[in-house]
């Protein structure tokens, strides 16, 4: 934990962060689109989708294939803020199974270093990657529990304990005084929290979605708009 | 000199009509000029008269011997055009009895015409720009334009400085390398600079033969001066529906254009419902579906409407035999375009055309004096013509290697032939092409994806069939937002296409949403497979009012115009007794624009600040202030939200007042510094410009025919594309082509300078508690750029709930200092 008093008042002020309660835990949420669990120094990212950019490429997409480094060095800077000793990727870490074939050197030793560095980084599996690419460190797992918390990429129906997950790149778009503002989002009720989705080219599905709705109807749920490297409660 | 043949003449004989001079003189000179250009007003035989040397000499040839292979190609900016002319075309064909063959060839075109249409081609091949592009990408395109002798390029005017027309330049271009002795025609309504037009059509060949025809009679052009009472703002013009009908009522058939295809959709309702007499009224915008649309062209023909509302869809010169009147409902914008749409009445040159102009508000109306006065000392607004688009350049390059392997070294050079081509750099067009090959940049040693692959003898080709066949189903550079479909459902799934519309406007829609389309009050139910699906609603008023698509941008001519008219009172005698009121009024509450002063005025407006400051220097002046202004405003902690331009002014909106003193501040020459580069990069209008060049370029493609699921993984925005690349690569092309297209948009920084020296200790600062009634309209106006920073997050910060996360900020305190972490005993 590297995180104290003087910092946490900070960013709170500057609204870089909010906090939240969720399953009986207190969550710092951090506007770059990470969560915080200061109860047992865990930092929750999800939806990484490394090389997504070089993937579309492969496929004649001339997209910059730059996504990764772009993701890689955020991720680094908010490591070195919070030096958790234990890192949740919450599944769809890699975007497809060829991914690191086609990684970058340089982007390569960057990720090691980065999960060398962590006391212990736990890779949970997601549909883009059902399996850890070989070669990187850390520890592959489908899911992870926690009290009554279970970390997983995917819900799972008739689940009794509160799910943690990402898979659904969920946004919200609000209006405040006549202006619209639209951002990825946090948003959870009693029962389920979503992350928002941190790599580079990840697109988002609406909070309002019908398929959102189903998972979190408007009445119980609280969300968390990222907008201009600020976090706030909508 | 070529004697018109006696079947001609005689035709011409039957039908009443003498050869006119000009056409003699174009029959003469046929083969003495690489390129002709023809201008003429509207309604003097233009059409025919591009056609008649290739009608001439194919009919002398067929005289002979059979001819075989594409003699003649007529390209028209729009797709509409191309169906008319054909009809006009084969009338004098059937009636002389020439041999001569004519089709038609559009993206509408059945693909077993298509095929028959590369193996055995008409002689005469009327298509569009985008067409034209596609026909040149098959491998067998030197076959098909190899023999090509003409091409006639209509409504010339339409395809100055603006992608269409860079694109068409292009095409053209490739044309001469096929065919190297084809003789351009290009056919122009009356443009300002006809030099500049005929430098575009010639490409390398330096300038067009141009020739000339005087305009007729002068329109007669007026301006509505209602009894009822004409708004302050608004650009709906609801008060003068009783004036615009009852002016529809008395002409045999009118035109009724407008500037944007909300407003057409809203006044065609409006109309409706004062419709008494149920006279045969219809709607016609390009949103429209091609079923709907064509419907209405062949009623119009046939003479069973009496009006038609219509956008600049309507424009251009399709031939609607009667009509006899058009009125401009909302501000002209330009005086070249209002007589383009008066031009549409009266298609005779000896018979003045009449129009009238309809002014939506009091600010429009001065819009309308000036051009009335404009058109009465027969002056012309022009374009100044521009550097070709970039973003094009890739597409340019696969199409011609899709038709034949070539390398970079050939297709720069003709590239170069093309006149808004003519200052591209080889070190820009390596880029591209660099692009074009492998998506530009090499950071990456694995990889394996290449759009162009290159050959044994140095010539490079399209990688695969499938780089081939995306290019082709994406060819075009008119990037409007992404666009969906409209589906009317009836029930469960089925329903009708009815039209398209942006999908920004699509994705602020909520279910239950209504809105106008397709002149009814639609309910929106979902976006599925690209399409919105949406039932017929029974309420009567949408609560989404409009959808802004296909605005326009407003001359820079006639905001000097009103600029004028503001400062001489003597004029104000010709306009509406309404609107000298409120000139009167502004004087009163706060005051009027002084000719060679910046008059700014401030007031609270909807939860904000609105400062107003009347430039009169044109919208791409103001484009380029606007961004520096809220620089400046956001280092004072003024904190802007967003601002909006017209061509009189911009209005920027706050979250505090600005004071007096920093009003001074604001307009100092040394607000262009270091940062603005930076700051201009961030703003909202290159990442707008940044979206077409993506699509444009090929980053993104627009349409995929079996391969949907591609494109969903592709649809996250562009915006992150361009956020990464600004940030990680920014010397990447595209970025350079973003900014180079923006830049169309705004006034470069030196003579921005020019200005802001004028402006110094001249800007009156006005404090007012409400909006004043000049900038009524100017604030109504809804196209804004958000600014990113202090301002929008204050305003977040007003209605956000911090209060809750601080409550809570004691229990983390606790975590941190109390040692209380948990085992990690999960895993």
């Amino acid at each position: 934990m590297a995180i104290n008093d003087t910092w946490l008042t900070q960013q709170l002020r500057q609204r870089q962060l909010s906090i939240t309660k969720f399953a009986n835990h207190i969550w710092l949420l951090d506007a770059r689109g990470v969560a915080y669990l200061p109860a047992c120094d865990w930092l929750i990212v999800s939806d990484l989708h490394l090389e997504k950019g070089s993937y579309l490429r492969s496929f004649g997409n001339p997209l910059p294939n730059i996504d990764s480094t772009a993701t890689l060095l955020r991720l680094e800077r908010i490591l070195e803020d919070y030096q958790p000793s234990r890192v949740i990727s919450l599944g769809d870490s890699f975007h497809d199974r060829h991914s690191m074939s086609r990684m970058t050197k340089h982007d390569k030793s960057h990720l090691s270093d980065l999960v060398n560095n962590t006391r212990q980084w736990m890779w949970v599996e997601g549909n883009h990657d059902p399996e850890l690419p070989a070669g990187i460190p850390g520890e592959p797992c489908e899911e992870i529990h926690l009290d009554g918390i279970v970390f997983r990429h995917e819900p799972q129906q008739n689940e009794s304990k509160a799910q943690v997950i990402g898979h659904f790149h969920p946004k919200l778009r609000t209006r405040i005084s006549r202006r619209s503002y639209s951002g990825k989002s946090f948003v959870h009720n009693a029962t389920l929290f979503i992350m928002p989705a941190f790599g580079q080219f990840t697109g988002g599905l609406n909070i309002d979605d019908e398929v959102m709705l189903s998972l979190l109807s408007k009445k119980e749920r609280n969300a968390f708009m990222l907008y201009d490297e600020i976090i706030f409660k909508v | 000199m070529t004697m018109i043949p006696s079947v001609f003449a005689d035709w011409f004989k039957h039908k009443g009509w003498q050869l006119r001079d000009y056409q003699r003189h174009m029959l003469e000179e046929k083969d003495q000029h690489n390129s002709t250009l023809l201008i003429a007003p509207t309604g003097a035989g233009k059409t025919l008269s591009g056609f008649l040397p290739s009608l001439v000499e194919l009919s002398q040839q067929l005289d002979k011997s059979d001819v075989k292979g594409l003699h003649t190609l007529y390209i028209s900016p729009l797709k509409a055009l191309t169906q008319d002319i054909h009809r006009n075309l084969l009338q004098p064909i059937e009636e002389m009895g020439l041999s001569i063959t004519a089709e038609t060839r559009t993206g509408d075109t059945p693909s077993h015409k298509r095929q028959r249409q590369r193996k055995k081609p008409p002689h005469i091949l009327l298509t569009t720009p985008e067409s034209l592009m596609l026909m040149l990408s098959y491998a067998d395109a030197d076959k098909l334009f190899g023999k090509l002798k003409r091409v006639i390029i209509d409504e010339t005017h339409s395809l100055m400085a603006n992608k269409r027309g860079d694109f068409l330049s292009l095409a053209l271009a490739r044309l001469n390398v096929l065919s190297p002795s084809v003789k351009r025609i290009g056919l122009s309504a009356t443009v300002a600079f006809p030099e500049t037009l005929g430098a575009w059509l010639a490409g390398s060949d330096g300038q067009a033969h141009i020739i000339k025809v005087n305009a007729g009679e002068k329109p007669n052009v007026h301006m509505l001066h209602s009894k009822a009472r004409m708004p302050f703002g608004g650009f709906m013009a609801r008060y003068a529906i009783e004036d615009i009908y009852h002016a529809i009522e008395q002409a045999e058939t009118t035109l009724v254009f407008v500037n944007t295809r909300a407003q057409s959709e809203l006044l065609f309702q409006m109309l409706w419902e004062a419709n008494k007499a149920a006279l045969p009224i219809a709607l016609y915008h390009g949103s429209l579906s091609k079923e709907q649309r064509r419907k209405t062209e062949a009623m119009m023909a046939g003479g069973f409407l009496r009006a038609v509302v219509c956008t600049s869809a309507l424009e251009l010169g399709i031939d609607w035999g009667n009509v006899d009147k058009v009125i401009q409902v909302g501000a002209p914008k330009g005086v070249s375009r209002l007589l383009q749409r008066i031009g549409r009445a009266n298609h005779r040159l000896d018979e003045p055309s009449e129009a009238l102009l309809v002014p939506a508000n009091r600010f429009e109306a001065l819009e309308c004096q000036a051009a009335i006065v404009a058109i009465d000392k027969g002056e012309l607004d022009g374009e100044s013509p521009q550097a070709g688009a970039l973003d094009i350049i890739p597409q340019f390059i696969l199409n011609c290697l899709c038709s034949s392997a070539d390398t970079p070294d050939n297709l720069y050079q003709q590239i170069l032939n093309a006149t808004p081509y003519q200052g591209l750099e080889r070190d820009d067009f390596d880029k591209l092409w660099q692009f074009t090959q492998d998506g530009g940049n090499a950071l990456n040693a694995y990889e394996r994806y290449q759009r162009l692959t290159i050959n044994a003898d140095g010539t490079f080709s399209p990688a695969n069939r499938r780089v081939i066949q995306r290019h082709r189903q994406n060819i075009g550079t008119i990037v409007e937002a992404g666009r969906l479909k409209v589906k009317r459902i009836r029930r469960g799934n089925q329903g009708k296409i009815i039209g398209e519309v942006e999908e920004y406007f699509a994705q602020q829609l909520t279910p239950g949403d209504t809105f106008y389309f397709a002149g009814e009050v639609l309910k929106f139910e979902a976006i599925r497979d690209m399409q919105l699906h949406a039932k017929p609603a029974k309420a009567k008023e949408p609560k989404i009012p409009s959808y802004a698509g296909g605005q326009m941008p407003l001359s820079t001519y006639l905001a000097d115009g009103v600029r004028a008219l503001l400062a001489d009172r003597k004029t104000w005698q010709s306009l509406p007794s309404q609107v000298r009121e409120w000139l009167t009024l502004q004087e009163a509450f706060s005051q009027l624009p002084q000719p060679g002063k910046v008059l700014v005025e401030q007031f609270p407006f909807r939860q904000a600040y609105y400062t107003l400051y009347y430039t009169f220097d044109g919208r791409k002046a103001n484009q380029t202030l606007g961004m520096l202004l809220t620089r400046r405003m956001e280092k004072m902690g003024v904190k802007p939200l967003s601002f909006s331009v017209t061509d009189y002014g911009l209005s920027v909106a706050s979250v505090n007042a600005v004071s007096q003193h920093q009003l001074q501040g604001l307009f100092q020459p040394d607000i262009l510094g270091d940062e603005l580069e930076d700051w201009m990069l961030h703003a909202p209008m290159l990442k707008r410009s940044f979206r077409q060049v993506a699509v444009v370029s090929g980053l993104t493609e627009q349409r995929y025919h079996a391969s949907q699921k591609t494109m969903k993984q592709v649809t996250f925005s562009t915006d992150l594309i361009y956020d990464t690349l600004r940030e990680h690569d920014p010397d990447h092309i595209l970025l350079k082509v973003a900014r180079a297209d923006a830049e169309r948009e705004l006034l470069d920084l030196k003579r921005l300078a020019n200005l802001l020296i004028r402006y110094v200790d001249n800007a009156t600062l006005v404090n007012l508690a409400k909006p004043s009634p000049m900038a009524i309209p100017i604030v109504l106006d809804v196209r804004s750029e958000q600014i990113k920073g202090a301002g929008a997050q204050a305003v977040i910060e007003q209605a956000n709930l911090y209060a809750e996360a601080e409550s809570m900020l004691d229990e983390v305190r606790a975590l941190l200092s109390g040692n209380t972490v948990l085992d990690n005993k999960a895993g």
